[in-house]
């Protein structure tokens, strides 16, 4: 399994290093597109300040472009691995199919995590460049500071975990953790399903489809127990967060151990 | 003990009613190098296919070395599909890299010795060769591996001529000696000097399976090419 997994990063980590890297410049150059918008601020160029602010409104944009990429290649490394011309490679390796798939299934998992680890650490790494290039007080900051500012005072005041306690922050830790390796097995059992069936055309379409439809349908059942659960334990978010991690949890393994019967038994590479 | 055995297989495609493979029973030994003949159609890629567990759902029995498909069968066989099945963005030397961490018997050595017979650099991107060179690429893995058993789709099917003679010698002179080779093909003529064995599959069934040697003495010494076209008659 580790031989597996260890292959499919090489293979793989030239895209996905390069997009990780974008990510990290894109955090290092903020501060310093700030710092250097505001000192144009002072020399009144228009033309300067155009290209600045426009960069400034580039890299959010950016950044969501890329993590949809991350989230769009990961997901798609397993149908191609999996149910395109590879599969007749991999299918065919010397080891278990359980160890074939998992091993898939991992790679694309640390491929999203290591997005997630980039953001945080980007965004670390500009919260330390923040305070070098803008030391001074509310009252001298420039414009762009101010709204940058002033984004991130509205999601600050907007933060979920205000007023939960270190189980529920736990909990919901979880929850998001969980939510990565959710939409992977949801994906996977898509693309089985799509196989199994008669279905001779269009399968691409018809797995991302199904997949969509089950994230929605899923989303919703989840958000109805919720819904009854606060009315019942009179606004405590306990019990619904745990309801939500375990329905996380119980659609992870049976969404798995489906996939896996399928691929074990009904697989049909064609 | 035979090498592969199929016993009674049958199978049916998901989207088809019928029958790909009807009741398909063969044993097959090492030392031998087999055709599987067949028309467009008639089962041949479906044996291969199942042969290397890419078809699951099938009735009957396939043993490999006596046992049944499963991780141990996959590291004796080694399959050369009908199509590429490489990732087209990687190098050559990515994919030898993987070749040799993933398959014990895969022997590096003799896959350069072999690309450069066939004048391809493995510092070339996959996308970058001509169909016949990516072909030659997956034959030189395929047979760089010092496997059981060779399974072989339509190794010539793409390919010209001249090319093919390259093809079937290059094959002839790496596999592994006391193996066992199956080579699924139409293009009997190319082929039939190096077979010592053929099955012949018509709509899914086995139409003739003996050794060469006994189709030739009793089909008044015709050429196996000769009788598959009698077997084949339209």
């Amino acid at each position: 399994m580790l031989t597996l997994l260890k292959q499919n990063l090489i293979s793989t980590k030239k895209k996905f290093l390069i997009m990780y890297i974008i990510i990290f410049a894109f955090f290092i150059l903020f501060p310093i597109t700030l710092k250097l918008n505001d000192w144009i601020m002072g020399t009144s160029s228009v033309l300067a300040t155009i290209i600045t602010n426009l960069f400034v409104d580039l890299i959010p944009i950016l950044l969501i472009i890329l993590a949809i990429l991350i989230l769009r290649d990961s997901l798609s490394y397993i149908k191609d691995s999996l149910f395109s011309k590879q599969g007749y490679l991999n299918f065919t390796l010397p080891f278990k199919t359980s160890s074939i798939v998992l091993s898939k299934l991992l790679t694309a998992l640390i491929w999203m995590f290591g997005f997630v680890v980039c953001a945080f650490v980007g965004s670390l790494i500009m919260e330390g460049e923040m305070q070098i290039f803008f030391p001074m007080n509310d009252s001298d900051m420039s414009y762009t500071f101010i709204v940058f500012r002033f984004i991130t005072q509205i999601l600050d005041n907007l933060n979920l975990l205000e007023g939960t306690t270190t189980l529920q922050v736990i909990i919901l830790t979880f929850c998001a953790l969980l939510s990565v390796p959710y939409l992977i097995v949801l994906y996977l059992f898509s693309n089985i399903v799509v196989n199994i069936t008669k279905m001779k055309k269009h399968k691409k379409t018809v797995s991302s489809l199904v997949f969509v439809l089950l994230l929605i349908a899923l989303g919703q059942f989840t958000q109805l127990i919720i819904a009854i659960l606060m009315s019942i334990a009179n606004g405590s978010l306990l019990l619904p967060l745990l309801v939500n991690l375990i329905i996380e949890v119980a659609v992870i393994i049976i969404g798995y151990q489906l996939s896996m019967y399928w691929i074990k038994y009904k697989l049909e590479l064609v | 003990m035979a090498l592969l055995e199929f016993k009674n297989v049958s199978f049916k495609y998901k989207c088809s009613n019928q029958y790909a493979l009807n009741n398909v029973s063969f044993s097959l030994n090492e030392g031998q190098i087999v055709g599987l003949l067949g028309p467009n159609g008639s089962g041949k890629t479906t044996i291969i296919k199942l042969i290397n567990g890419l078809l699951r759902n099938y009735n009957g029995e396939i043993l490999v070395n006596g046992e049944e498909l499963n991780e141990k069968s996959r590291a004796i066989i080694s399959y050369l599909p009908d199509s590429t099945y490489l990732n087209e963005s990687a190098k050559i030397e990515e994919v030898i890299l993987m070749f040799k961490n993933l398959y014990s018997d895969f022997e590096e050595e003799k896959m350069r010795k072999m690309l450069e017979s066939m004048h391809i650099d493995s510092k070339s991107i996959i996308k970058t060769l001509s169909k016949g060179n990516k072909e030659k690429l997956q034959l030189a893995l395929v047979l760089s591996r010092n496997a059981k058993i060779y399974v072989l789709d339509e190794p010539i099917g793409g390919v010209d001529p001249a090319q093919r003679d390259f093809i079937i010698r290059t094959i002839l002179s790496n596999y592994a000696q006391n193996s066992l080779v199956i080579i699924s093909t139409h293009l009997l003529e190319d082929i039939e000097p190096i077979l010592n064995r053929a099955i012949m599959i018509r709509n899914g069934e086995i139409a003739l399976d003996d050794t060469k040697e006994n189709i030739i003495n009793t089909h008044e010494n015709k050429s196996l090419n000769d009788v598959f076209k009698e077997v084949f008659k339209c």
